[in-house]
């Protein structure tokens, strides 16, 4: 059996080792824009190979598909998926796993994700405004105050500024800050989109613990993931700019100590109405993974951040440890539209964590980040029982694996408890070598218990207070 | 005394003068007549300096977000203990502000970083080589026209600094931690004595300097100067003083007294724990007129005692023919108490006044820089505790022991310095 899976990142390395570890023993094969030293070897290992063109687009897909001719087709990350490969290849006959550009909309205008969450009264949704022009969002963000903003379109995570305003003797700098930064989401993220016509999202701000849960579903049956909290800060103790994720926590089971059983059903719950609505809305049916960042606030307990339609990058490196489930036989399942007959089988008595490491310059100023030789002990990594996971690195002509700017790769470590994980991902990382001195970071305290026991102080304030609002019959009321 | 302040944005959006204006202000209590302001854009720095005793004053009204930058460092004082430079050399500037006791250091470490710098090694590992030659009772602030900032809290940590951070665009270091959440920022820990903090818009790293891990940190600040919404060294500066204030009131439980009323403001959390240890109420006995004024923090003699007066109008009514548990944080000058104890005796009509100090008896100078009167104007250092009592004319005098307050400390794991209690000082004085 053949599998394709395109993409180059740590999601689609990860996704490669699960479908490695299926009992079908597919050959793998990856197309993608660059050489992934990770991808490289599953593939190579189980028969398959890598097809990397650095202009790929979805007619080279189809045509190196054609020549492969696989069984299953995964579209990993979701600017593959906005551009239409699921549609052009699945019109041509191939069982593609992932979201058409029309339902995977819901990832990339958040506009369109807020106004179905809006039209369809989905709970866990908030006040938001979109604008099309900046001038007007503008004059929004001088009579607002205590909101996010947010570039109007998913942009690789980039350009999301959450500015809490309270008081009233700093609001003049916070005022100028918003404005400044929405000049920038205009001039610099968005204008390098062409496919959307809304240029800026604000929504108001929320406070909470955030976390994520994952689900696979064929359109009709939701299967979801275990909670999985990333850690978006780039620095220790939750310091510096927000990055695409440094770092994710899990387990043991289902739940994480900040969250209750109740919290997570209705979460899910939120989801499945969103891809019921979705789904209503589009006149597709949805096959692939739909992700939801969530947080639980103090304005209406489990909300939604954004929706991803895609694994969660880190989050879906957790899943390696624990997943006993046969991924391919789901992934199958839901391109068949049987997803029903399948259960997602986790081991529940141990937790995992991932980290990433990445060069200094990530995420603000990645061109100095760039191209810096670094060299991997997996043998070190894998004897702690760790996955080497490879994201922003390549290998170049003559054999050395250099840095894209991005985070370069991640290592997903398992234990008795998060805490245990975590100081193996910490052994694991000390075998990542920079071998021109640059400097590499990566968050020690991931998984530590002075943070994990700041987001269940973090999340019981929350709790407290939706539980008043919600008593009180305060949620998406005002006066 | 001094307070520092430094903030780091992560995004060049940021105009953050007005961070460094409140969060000077907000630490004004640790004196206000010397102020200092560092701000830079990544390209260079400018200063801005303030004199005078009404210096905070005219931090309030300077508009300081007129001054564009996104990294910045500012002091606010009442002595000579605040050091600031600025140094350029060949298009590198580096601003430095020490709250520390030894004169000159500013510019002695200022002088040697700018002495080895060099393209290849950066601020931090330089850093690290030159600052284990100083030693001392200090922390330091320092930034470059590069757009890094260095904060460092030296060993054994009886000078405070905290880190805090704003969501996604701020790092903030405060010599209290109270400052930060005033920024709206949230605090995350006390830096480690020997700990030095690097932050630029793309790195975040922790130093260490030294291998010992013990803290020995000023009780001073402990027992008077800090915010009591402040903590520090993971201790809530509020309930130390009130656990203070309750220790005080179990071993007086004999005492015949009608009320408690604490001296403004300081000493309110010691009334507050004296009240619920001794179960007699405590009363608001004081009314202030005009702006706060700290008598310690206030280095103008005159302008201390009209401070004194215009912060303690008393609320006659509630002590006519009472016996008053009066509380203080500390003794000593004497001159507050002294004060106090005539307007509430000779007008109010109290009956007896039992004066309850929440310190150990004051007898020595600070050589790290807190601003107590010379030795020979310590009450406690020239006269007997009962000629102490009849100097502020009181009918009994309480004081805690140093052993109650390393007790106290003990709990937190802390050592304390209690060099202005005992005349012995953790650090050779420089």
């Amino acid at each position: 059996m053949k599998v394709a899976i395109i993409g180059e990142g740590a999601r689609e390395h990860a996704i490669a080792l699960m479908l490695q570890q299926s009992s079908r023993d597919p050959k793998i094969y990856n197309i993608a824009t660059y050489r992934n030293p990770g991808l490289l070897r599953v593939a190579e290992r189980s028969g398959g190979k890598v097809i990397a063109y650095r202009d790929l687009n979805p007619e080279i897909a189809l045509h190196i598909a054609n020549e492969i001719s696989p069984d299953l087709i995964i579209v990993g990350p979701e600017e593959y998926q906005f551009k239409g490969y699921v549609d052009l290849l699945k019109s041509h006959g191939f069982p593609v796993f992932g979201a058409t550009r029309a339902l995977a909309e819901i990832e990339k205008s958040k506009v369109y994700m807020r106004s179905l969450m809006e039209r369809y009264r989905i709970p866990g949704r908030v006040r938001y405004s979109a604008f099309k022009d900046l001038d007007e969002a503008l004059d929004h963000i001088k009579r607002s105050g205590d909101v996010v903003l947010k570039p109007a379109r998913q942009a690789g995570g980039k350009g999301v500024k959450v500015i809490s305003d309270f008081q009233e003797y700093l609001k003049e700098s916070k005022r100028e800050a918003r404005i400044e930064h929405a000049r920038e989401i205009v001039a610099n993220i968005m204008a390098s989109y062409r496919d959307i016509d809304y240029k800026i999202l604000i929504e108001e701000r929320l406070e909470g613990v955030e976390y994520t849960i994952m689900t696979i579903t064929d359109g009709s049956t939701v299967l979801p993931l275990p909670v999985i909290q990333d850690h978006p800060h780039a620095f220790e103790m939750d310091l510096g700019p927000e990055t695409g994720g440094m770092g994710s926590i899990q387990g043991p089971g289902y739940l994480l100590p900040f969250i209750t059983s109740a919290e997570y059903e209705e979460s899910i719950s939120i989801i499945r109405k969103t891809i019921d609505a979705l789904q209503k809305d589009v006149g597709e049916l949805y096959t692939g993974v739909l992700s939801a960042q969530m947080m639980i606030t103090s304005q209406y307990g489990p909300t939604v951040i954004e929706y991803y339609s895609r694994f969660g990058d880190p989050e879906v490196s957790n899943l390696l440890p624990i997943l006993e489930t046969d991924i391919l036989e789901l992934f199958e399942y839901a391109v068949d539209r049987k997803l029903s007959k399948a259960k997602i089988e986790i081991r529940e008595d141990i937790a995992t964590v991932v980290k990433a490491i990445a060069p200094r310059g990530y995420p603000g100023n990645r061109s100095i980040a760039t191209d810096h030789p670094i060299k991997v002990d997996e043998k070190e990594i894998d004897r702690l029982g760790c996955y080497t996971l490879y994201s922003g690195v390549y290998i170049d002509d003559s054999g050395n694996m250099l840095t894209t700017g991005s985070r370069a790769l991640e290592v997903s470590c398992y234990g008795d408890s998060i805490e245990e994980a975590s100081q193996k991902a910490n052994l694991a990382l000390n075998h990542v070598e920079s071998l021109d001195g640059w400097r590499f970071f990566y968050r020690r305290d991931i998984g530590s218990k002075t943070l994990l026991s700041k987001r269940i102080e973090q999340a019981e304030l929350a709790r407290k207070v939706y539980r008043y609002r919600r008593e009180n019959d305060l949620l998406y009321r005002s006066l | 005394m001094t307070g520092l302040i430094g903030v780091v944005a992560f995004d060049k959006v940021w105009n953050i003068g007005r961070f460094i204006k409140y969060g000077l202000l907000a630490l004004q209590h640790r004196g206000k007549e010397k102020i200092d302001i560092y701000i830079g854009d990544g390209a260079s720095l400018k200063k801005i300096t303030i004199r005078g005793s009404d210096a905070s004053r005219k931090l309030e009204d300077l508009e300081l977000d007129r001054v564009k930058g996104w990294i910045g460092i500012g002091a606010i004082s009442s002595t000579d203990s605040m050091e600031s430079i600025l140094i350029s050399r060949e298009g590198l500037q580096i601003a430095i502000i020490v709250d520390g006791h030894i004169r000159g250091m500013a510019r002695e470490i200022g002088d040697r970083l700018m002495g080895k710098i060099d393209f290849k090694r950066d601020l931090p590992e330089l850093f690290k080589e030159i600052i284990t030659d100083h030693t001392g009772a200090f922390t330091l602030l320092m930034i470059s026209n590069k757009g890094e900032m260095l904060a460092y809290r030296s060993y054994p940590g009886i000078k405070h600094l905290a880190l805090g951070g704003y969501g996604f665009d701020l790092a903030i270091v405060s010599t209290e931690t109270a400052p930060i959440e005033i920024l709206g920022g949230e605090v995350k820990r006390s830096l480690y004595p020997g700990e030095a903090i690097y932050v630029a818009q793309d790195i975040f790293e922790s130093i260490k300097t030294t291998n010992h891990t013990e803290r020995t940190v000023c009780s001073f600040e402990y027992i008077y100067l800090a915010r009591p919404d402040s903590e520090m060294d993971g201790v809530n500066i509020y309930e130390f003083r009130r656990e203070l204030g309750e220790l005080l009131g179990y071993r007086s439980r004999h005492k015949n007294i009608d009320i408690v009323v604490g001296i403004p403001d300081t000493a309110i959390p010691y009334a507050i724990g004296y009240s619920n240890a001794t179960r007699k109420p405590i009363e608001y006995g004081f009314v202030a007129t005009g702006q706060k004024i700290r008598t310690i923090a206030t280095s103008d003699p005159r302008e201390r005692i009209i401070g004194i007066q215009l912060k303690l109008n008393p609320i006659k009514k509630i002590y006519r023919d009472r016996n008053i548990a009066l509380i203080d944080d500390s003794l000593v000058s004497g001159e507050t108490l002294r004060n106090t104890i005539k307007i509430i005796r000779n007008k109010a009509g109290a009956r007896e006044i039992h004066v309850v100090i929440g310190s150990p008896k004051i007898k020595y100078h600070c050589p790290y820089g807190v601003n107590l009167p010379s030795q020979e104007n310590l009450l406690s250092s020239k006269a007997t505790d009962d000629e102490a009592r009849k100097y502020i004319e009181a009918d009994t005098v309480t004081w805690l022991t140093t052993e109650d307050i390393e007790e106290l400390f003990k709990r937190y794991n802390l050592a304390p310095c209690l060099g202005c209690f005992t005349g012995k000082y953790p650090l050779k004085v420089g």
